[in-house]
């Protein structure tokens, strides 16, 4: 089978696999094994990324990537994968022989049958791919770059750039038939504009499935904006004041509740849910009563792909469901992995690394307008979790943090680090509004991801969230960082 | 349809392999292939080499190199260089008596060019003289493209053509190594800290890596390196009531080598004492202090960690240069030129940094064909160098930086790619603080300090993106133990604090420095460029005694309803 180079398939508009090719190299690696039992899972996934400072386009990093499972098993003996990133046949053959090989040997593992409900190829219907981000690839950098770095240094301002675009297909296919596939698209573009003096910095980004929705002009007027209205920044006292939070800064602390629903943790007393001595929270109020959240494969502000691998050697398709996990404050479910989900007979469903919070109608000028005394904080950086059992998670303000007084922004501010928990602030509400998918920016994984063993890549999954306004939100320092 | 179920998986061990000769090389931290097998491969004579296809031979790596470089030049590339390596990574583990067993094997390559002053890079995974030559002509275009964005041209020192081969010396090969003897030896330590009451046992892993990678550029250099290193960890629990403590073994830590690393009579002595000092400190009472500001001895691995934290990502030139604008920002030591050749910290810290053995990231040819040496970073509290590329070298020549710290005016020989497709940035190499010359134990600087906080292993830092500021969480075994100390002896253990700090204060308020007896050697992560990227960071330093540190409340209890 022949793949065109990457250049070809961006420029002919289809830079990943199409469905038809994808299902054909499935069937073709499964006609090569003699397995009583065999899956191949293939996943194709193109990237143009360009970044820009200091007036030098740094390292671009375009470029796809392959990845082929192959499981097989042996009657009752044990199952076997293997993976590899070529097409050859010589290849592929060779990568069978190897894992039939481990798999007649019997070096596997026990097996259990899966119940009939667990397994599914009926999936949500879901729109994640969008053909204006596939476009968006072969002429992103000759547009949206020059164009946004020329908008910052009319402002007299330095800009830095990240203009990152994704397509990816992922398809399964079982020797007994099941086949599931997902084709999806995503994007970012972030702006940082610099006084020259380096003693101001305002951020704006966007991440979006549809490159359509993309406004590189507003993403740039919005990062001028901060940076001029925060020249010369002044040292307020921290502590608890009235903070209203852009969604990039609700994001940022929102993230680690995907680990607080995992009811694994929660029944063993390590999370917010948990109930004490033992037990959760399912059916107790959390959190304000205007706090709805859930995950749904088919947001359209956001989505995820519609099924998880699993089965025989992980890699057979079980339709993920979308999932309520508060609903008017009050916890409705916890996420159980297929594992828990068969030992507890609930619904197994992926893991809550995107999520959706039901936003309100108040924009963020109408909750600064009724702010006597606060702080706006455009967003948050360096964020980690501390504390799994309150989820306390610290972290510091960035590009963008003023005072607020008598409803209107009075001054900039020095940054804060925070240290906060939505186990304490989702119940100390004051306003919510629109919810947007909140652009991440620059986010490793933090030392408790790590620790966690979480593969955290770009793009982060989306995390659809509003601006928030609460009480006493605890800015607990001062922090040198611009 | 039928699925493993938690407690077969639990039970099982797995066994990653590389299915092809080339299997993946991951973009974004995908692993490279899965085969699980059962706890059975334990007991097996054989060794990974056995599953391993064979390796590349090095002329077949350097044959790579000169057709990317090749094609770079005539599809009209000012300067081109490109890495080639074939990697084999081998993860052995005993945690709590459940093996694991992972083993990767990667080939890839990474082409970088300059055409009319504009940097253009291209990667790829697939070993043929066809797919490099295109990635090479892939990066000229781009670069092309890009040129006429550029407002500013790319200005590199210029550093002598290297040519040679160089390999890190080992005795054994980890690789060749039966599974059964390097479960037997990991056993072994769990055994010696489970002999300890109180004990919880031990984690005990080794992560091995062998990596032959060629560079050539247009300007004449070749080397072909081979790296060998070694990561092991040990790690001993120990639990008294609800108050878990977790402690590494001293000097177990990544470095260059092959398995003569973990072997050694005086392990088990030495886990057995750790195991002890472990149960001791699980003992002893518990208390959140009172919120305030309180003088705290980092020891030795902890204060490697705040030091590279500070003086290793933060004074690593492209950052403070702001090439990472879009990303983490400019560090908080920046402008260089302004700070190099002023007095930054107290004068009892001098630093030093090198690439040289036996360190986790030792070479003798950095990523872009430079030597690599050992250099001063700060001496007696005055910043005197930043980890510098050709590329920032020149930025900060031409920035006047040399008038205020003569060393500043050639590369450091940090520009490093973690793998060979990974972009070319500036790491910080390992950093040594000097250790004092004078008697100085860690029982010293408790009594020196009289009453404050005393730090053990506490490696979970939080930082700001430009490493303005630290925390550190108290209280749980994965962060490290805090102790309150009063009148020179250790009374409790702190829990629900966190400690806080201003970085260039804190380092100003460096009291005084152990003795060489209280270095450590410590191994963080960290992540640079977007999408960022992880890299292994190393420090030797001693124990230090700081004025003041702030001391914070952590835990709060849940809201009822």
């Amino acid at each position: 089978m022949h793949i065109p180079m990457f250049e070809t398939r961006i420029a002919a508009g289809r830079p990943v696999m199409t469905r038809d090719e994808l299902r054909s190299l499935c069937t073709r690696i499964l006609g090569m094994t003699s397995a009583d039992v065999a899956s191949v899972n293939v996943r194709h996934t193109a990237r143009v990324i360009t970044r820009v400072a200091n007036g030098q386009m740094l390292t671009s990093d375009d470029g796809d990537e392959l990845r082929i499972d192959i499981s097989t098993r042996f009657g009752a003996r044990a199952g076997a994968q293997i993976e590899t990133n070529q097409l050859d046949d010589t290849t592929l053959r060779s990568a069978i022989e190897r894992c039939e090989a481990i798999a007649r040997e019997g070096m596997g593992y026990d097996i259990e049958i899966l119940p009939e409900r667990y397994v599914q190829d009926t999936f949500v219907q879901t729109r994640l791919w969008h053909e204006s981000t596939v476009e968006a690839m072969q002429h992103v950098r000759a547009t949206i770059v020059p164009q946004v770095l020329a908008t910052v240094a009319k402002a007299k301002l330095r800009g830095s750039s990240f203009v990152g675009l994704m397509a990816q297909v992922d398809g399964v296919l079982s020797k007994d038939g099941l086949w599931g596939m997902n084709e999806e698209t995503d994007s970012e573009v972030t702006v940082t504009a610099r006084t020259l003096d380096g003693k101001s910095s305002g951020w704006a980004g966007q991440a979006e499935r549809n490159w359509a929705s993309v406004n590189g002009e507003t993403i740039a007027a919005q990062a001028i904006d901060l940076a001029l209205r925060g020249a010369n920044p002044t040292a307020i006292e921290p502590g608890r004041r009235t903070a209203i939070l852009g969604p990039a800064a609700v994001a940022q602390i929102m993230r680690f509740l995907g680990d607080e629903l995992e009811a694994y943790s929660t029944d063993l007393g390590h999370t917010g849910f948990s109930r004490k001595p033992r037990g959760n929270k399912l059916r107790q109020r959390v959190f304000d009563p205007r706090i709805d959240i859930w995950s749904d494969p088919a947001d359209p502000m956001g989505g995820y792909s519609p099924y998880i691998l699993g089965g025989s050697a992980f890699t057979s398709p079980c339709a993920t469901p979308a999932m309520s996990w508060i609903k008017q404050g009050v916890l409705e479910n916890l996420q159980y992995d297929i594992f828990g989900a068969m030992e507890h007979g609930k619904q197994y469903s992926t893991h809550a690394d995107s999520l959706h919070m039901q936003g309100g109608d108040e924009s963020i000028e109408q909750m600064i307008a009724r702010c006597d005394d606060g702080i706006y904080v455009n967003r948050f950086s360096s964020v980690d979790m501390l504390d799994q059992s309150t989820c306390m998670t610290t972290g510091v303000t960035r590009d963008g943090c003023f005072l607020v007084r008598h409803g209107k922004i009075d001054r900039p501010v020095k940054n804060f680090r925070f240290l906060e928990s939505p186990f304490f602030f989702l119940n100390r509400l004051q306003g919510l509004g629109p919810a947007v998918r909140a652009a991440f920016g620059y986010t490793p994984p933090s030392p408790y991801e790590r620790s966690a063993s979480r593969t955290i890549s770009w793009p982060r999954p989306p995390m659809v969230v509003p601006p928030l306004m609460v009480q006493d939100f605890n800015f607990n320092a001062l922090n040198d960082a611009v | 349809m039928s699925i493993l179920s938690r407690r077969n998986f639990i039970a099982t061990t797995s066994l990653s392999l590389a299915g092809t000769v080339f299997a993946t090389r991951r973009m974004f931290a995908q692993p490279a292939s899965v085969i699980r097998l059962s706890a059975d491969v334990f007991r097996s004579g054989r060794a990974a080499d056995a599953f391993f296809p064979a390796a590349l031979p090095a002329k077949t790596l350097q044959e790579l190199a000169a057709n990317a470089i090749d094609a770079a030049r005539h599809a009209g590339a000012s300067y081109a260089d490109v890495r080639v390596a074939e990697q084999h990574t081998l993860f052995v583990s005993l945690q709590f008596g459940v093996p694991a067993v992972s083993m990767h094997t990667t080939f890839a390559y990474g082409v970088r060019v300059i055409v009319d002053g504009a940097w253009a890079f291209a990667h790829g995974e697939i070993p043929s003289a066809d797919a490099v030559t295109t990635a090479a002509i892939r990066a000229v275009n781009g670069a092309r493209g890009y040129a006429p964005l550029m407002t500013e041209r790319v200005d590199r020192v210029s550093t002598p053509a290297v040519t040679g081969e160089w390999a890190t010396p080992i005795t054994v090969d980890p690789f060749t190594i039966p599974f059964e003897n390097q479960a037997a030896l990991l056993n072994a330590f769990g055994e010696a800290a489970q002999r300890v009451n109180h004990s919880g046992g031990g984690e005990a892993s080794f992560n091995w890596r062998r990596e032959t990678r060629v560079f050539a550029s247009s300007e004449g250099g070749l080397t072909t390196q081979t790296f060998w290193r070694a990561e092991p960890k040990f790690d001993v629990m120990s639990w008294f009531g609800m108050g878990g403590v977790r402690l590494t073994l001293p000097h177990f830590s990544a470095m260059s080598g092959g398995y003569e690393t973990v072997v050694g009579a005086e392990r088990q002595e030495q886990i057995t004492e750790l195991a002890e000092e472990a149960a001791r400190f699980a003992a002893l009472p518990r208390r959140k202090l009172d919120v305030g500001r309180y003088p705290v001895i980092f020891d030795g691995r902890t204060c490697g960690i705040a030091l590279s934290l500070f003086f290793g990502s933060g004074l690593e030139a492209d950052r403070a240069l702001g090439y990472d604008g879009d990303a983490a920002g400019p560090t908080v030591l920046s402008p260089p030129e302004t700070l190099l050749g002023t007095v930054m910290t107290s004068p009892a810290l001098t630093v030093t940094a090198h690439r040289g053995l036996p360190t986790a990231n030792a070479v003798k040819w950095d990523d872009e064909g430079v030597v690599t040496s050992a250099y001063p970073v700060v001496q007696r509290g005055t910043l005197v160098n930043y980890h510098t590329s050709r590329q920032t070298a020149a930025a900060l020549n031409t920035l006047g930086a040399a008038k205020n710290a003569a060393t500043a005016t050639h590369s450091t020989g940090c520009a490093y790619a973690p793998e060979a497709d990974h972009p070319v940035l500036i790491r910080a190499p390992h950093l040594v603080m000097e250790p004092s010359s004078s008697r100085a134990t860690l029982d010293d600087l408790c009594k020196a300090m009289g009453r404050g906080i005393l730090v053990r292993d506490g490696t979970y830092f939080q930082s700001d993106p430009q490493f303005a500021s630290g925390e550190l969480p108290c209280g749980t075994p994965f962060t490290g133990v805090v102790l309150e100390i009063d009148k020179g002896k250790i009374v409790r253990r702190i829990e629900g604090n966190n400690l806080q700090y201003t970085a260039r204060p804190f380092w100003n308020s460096l009291v005084a420095v152990g003795d060489r007896g209280t270095v450590y050697d410590a191994t963080t992560e960290t992540d640079k460029g977007y999408p960022w990227r992880s890299v292994i960071q190393t420090t030797s330093a001693p124990a230090a005694l700081f004025k003041e540190a702030n001391v914070i409340v952590n835990k709060y209890y849940l809201p009822r309803h």
